[in-house]
């Protein structure tokens, strides 16, 4: 049976969203991991490793929503077909 | 049999293409993932606003905690210092010593207890230890020693009036 090139960029579509969510997933993870370790830390009485982990976790959400908006458009190709 | 000779009939009854069916279902699934790493954000947010308790800053009434023929050598008695939420234990170390910390780990807060065994004061959690005497952290994750209370002997009573300073 041969595949049309609709199906074929759906198949793509959702390869190219597959990875999205592993990358999201895997910068998910992280961020547990640095909320973990500033949790950690205040329990302990300090306060030195709050803002370096809020800045990297800030920095994790930016990537997270360039790639958000890769899905958007992703969607948007989508709609347009 | 087909319908036009592209499509079988079977598609007009699930007009859904599988793909597409997974495709959603990935895409609002990421889109709950980037919320929640905004949530994470957040978190991470509150233990920058947040300071951490200063115990040297915190008023600290004088407190009654036992007599001094109250308690055997090895003997331990909680009570709350400085406030009625905060839990704390004197420990009768000698004859004429006593040692009371702040019952919470230096490291996760979780209550810490006095072991007879090992003459130590334990952390059941992830198994820390701190020096009965001084507090120093003998073992395990904590980053810190147990905060030491001052006590003071008066008429063969005890009382707690406030924190040691440690290194």
């Amino acid at each position: 049976m041969n595949k049309t090139e609709r199906d074929v960029r759906s198949i793509q579509r959702t390869q190219a969203l597959g990875l999205v969510t592993v990358f999201v997933l895997a910068i998910l993870l992280i961020q547990l991991w640095l909320l973990t370790i500033a949790m950690e830390d205040f329990l302990a009485g300090h306060k030195s490793l709050a803002l370096p982990t809020f800045l990297a976790s800030g920095g994790c959400l930016l990537i997270n929503l360039w790639l958000l908006r890769y899905v958007n458009k992703i969607d948007q190709d989508s709609g347009r077909e | 049999m087909e319908d036009d000779g592209s499509k079988p009939k079977w598609r007009k009854d699930f007009p859904t293409a599988w793909n597409d069916d997974n495709y959603v279902t990935r895409r609002d699934f990421t889109k709950f993932l980037v919320l929640t790493s905004g949530a994470l954000v957040v978190g991470n947010g509150y233990f920058v606003l947040r300071r951490p308790t200063d115990l040297a800053a915190e008023a600290t009434p004088r407190t009654l905690v036992a007599s001094t023929d109250e308690l055997q050598v090895g003997g331990v008695k909680l009570f709350a210092f400085p406030t009625e939420n905060d839990s704390a234990l004197l420990v009768r170390t000698s004859d004429t010593e006593y040692a009371a910390y702040r019952q919470r780990c230096t490291h996760l807060g979780c209550p810490v207890t006095y072991s007879h065994d090992s003459n130590k004061l334990e952390c059941p959690c992830h198994n820390g230890s701190f020096n009965v005497s001084n507090g120093q952290v003998l073992e395990g994750p904590p980053p810190s020693p147990l905060p030491k209370i001052t006590l003071a002997i008066e008429n063969g009573q005890i009382f707690a009036v406030g924190w040691e300073k440690q290194s």
